[in-house]
């Protein structure tokens, strides 16, 4: 295990609850203390990961796991404490955010990978992998608007997994295609896994968690319950589904 | 101090994602165009037919007189002179203030964006359509004066203030509009207002002095006016004018990276 890729130091994540939008602004260049209701999704949440570690996240719906996410992409921003990130992050959470549907297959590719900071050299390396793995044929030089469904997340899923990212983030709910293309992504997160990628997946299947990951930790009303070995954490978890 | 280290920090960042901008900056030309006949061609034939619609109605009919500051006598050459400019800086706010909200996924979903660079994406877009624009220009006054000058590159100087101008202004519109949808509808108001009470279509010595004094302190005024100096006399604004222009647009600039900046961690929570 190599140097630490993520540190989450006591973060802590707060949403302020607003009648409109409109309040919210009034109340963010307003000079006095904000007056609305307060909502912690996280509160004093510490761990690290180091390079090359598989962590799980699990947690009941409304523990904080959205929220850990998406302040380790930079999409929220944390209340207080630090939660820093060493290397290029790819999220599987929601895929083909960048993709414009009248715009062909391949200029959209081209397009993730500038917003993920790569340049169209940088592309054209990435590019014939991508083709590849999506396995999409001629539509690649199709509108988007004209995919099928099942077509959008594998071109999606093709850019993500294939701009060689340091950290893979996994949200679960990677049904993406039919079995065969569920098997390819599975095998290719484990092919990213056994070349030393680091990673984060957050899953409701227990054994997913015991399978790929070092370690867990276990989300609870946004705090860390518990944290270490993942069959100790999906016990706790097991546990305090039990009692409700 | 903090805020210049903020800014060259910031410069240097967006020299570094040069190449997104310039994807980003294309795509929104590509998508004004694509699935057009015309395609690009719009670009030239747009303010070309803008050109023509104004030009017959108050160069022809309402034919207004220019005062002999500007080196002419026709009323159709000042009247472009204005229009060039004014068309750039009112597409580009009107696109620039809901360019967060058309973006509004990539804000929510992916990881790192930097959405700040958006108003200057939709700046960039609109600078390239506005170099079109300016080429015209430069063959309409060849064309009717029959005078090639140096000083008619002046004009680029002005559109780099308008552009300056333009990336503050999208940085305040764009971020207020995330928590104000009605901020659209008021800019559409607003530049209908500003396009009559700027002296475009019109010279400014028929405004009362007093209102003129109020008209310029729109620093748009000054941009015109320099267009149509470059153009027409191939005189520079006067002093104080261009200073105001210079110092306005570096005020805006500063006030909209500023609002900007603090209002961008919420965007994703409210969008």
């Amino acid at each position: 295990m190599g140097r630490t890729v993520i540190e989450v130091n006591s973060l802590s994540k707060r949403f302020g609850m607003y009648a409109s939008p409109a309040g919210r602004l009034m109340e963010l260049l307003s000079p006095f203390p904000s007056k609305a209701a307060k909502f912690w999704a996280l509160k004093d949440v510490s761990f690290d990961v180091r390079e090359g570690e598989a962590l799980g996240v699990i947690g009941r719906n409304g523990s904080g796991k959205s929220t850990l996410l998406q302040v380790l992409c930079g999409v929220l921003r944390e209340t207080s404490g630090r939660a820093t990130v060493h290397g290029r992050v790819s999220a599987l959470l929601e895929l083909g955010a960048g993709f414009h549907p009248e715009f062909k297959g391949r200029d959209n590719v081209y397009m993730n990978g500038a917003i993920m900071g790569l340049s169209h050299k940088e592309m054209d390396l990435r590019f014939e992998a991508i083709a590849d793995f999506a396995e999409i044929g001629d539509f690649m030089e199709q509108p988007m608007k004209t995919y099928s469904s099942g077509m959008f997340m594998r071109l999606a899923f093709a850019c993500a997994v294939n701009i060689a990212p340091d950290i893979l983030i996994v949200d679960e709910a990677l049904a993406v295609g039919d079995a065969y293309f569920q098997q390819k992504c599975n095998q290719k997160i484990m092919e990213f896994r056994n070349n030393g990628g680091t990673m984060l997946i957050v899953s409701h299947d227990m054994e997913t968690i015991k399978r790929l990951c070092d370690s867990a930790i276990l989300l609870h009303k946004g705090t860390l319950a518990e944290h270490g070995d993942p069959v100790k954490v999906t016990d706790a978890y097991a546990r305090m589904n039990e009692l409700g | 101090m903090t805020n210049v280290l903020v800014f060259l920090h910031f410069m240097r960042r967006l020299y570094r994602i040069r190449f997104m901008l310039k994807a980003m900056a294309l795509r929104e030309l590509k998508a004004t165009y694509v699935g057009s006949f015309f395609g690009f061609f719009w670009a030239v034939l747009n303010p070309l037919c803008q050109i023509a619609i104004y030009g017959v109605v108050f160069g022809l009919f309402l034919k207004g007189t220019v005062p002999p500051e500007y080196g002419t006598d026709n009323f159709f050459l000042y009247l472009v002179t204005g229009l060039v400019p004014w068309q750039f800086l009112a597409q580009t706010i009107g696109t620039s203030s809901s360019v967060l909200l058309v973006y509004s996924n990539l804000i929510k979903r992916a990881v790192g964006f930097p959405s700040e660079v958006l108003p200057i994406v939709s700046v960039i877009s609109n600078a390239a359509s506005q170099v079109v624009s300016i080429v015209l220009l430069y063959a309409i006054v060849v064309a009717f004066t029959h005078t090639v000058s140096v000083n008619m590159l002046f004009v680029l100087v002005y559109f780099l203030f308008a552009v300056m101008i333009c990336v503050g202004l999208g940085w305040i519109l764009s971020s207020l509009t995330v928590f104000l949808r009605d901020i659209p509808q008021i800019i559409g108001l607003v530049l209908t207002g500003m396009f009559f009470f700027t002296p475009i279509c019109y010279p400014p010595s028929l405004v009362p002095p007093r209102l003129l004094f109020v008209m310029k302190l729109n620093p748009f005024y000054h941009v015109i006016e320099g267009y149509r100096f470059a153009c027409l006399t191939g005189r520079p604004l006067p002093a104080p004018e261009f200073t105001y222009l210079v110092v306005s647009a570096i005020v805006i600039v500063g006030l909209g990276g500023m609002l900007f900046r603090k209002l961008k961690p919420e965007f994703a929570e409210v969008m």
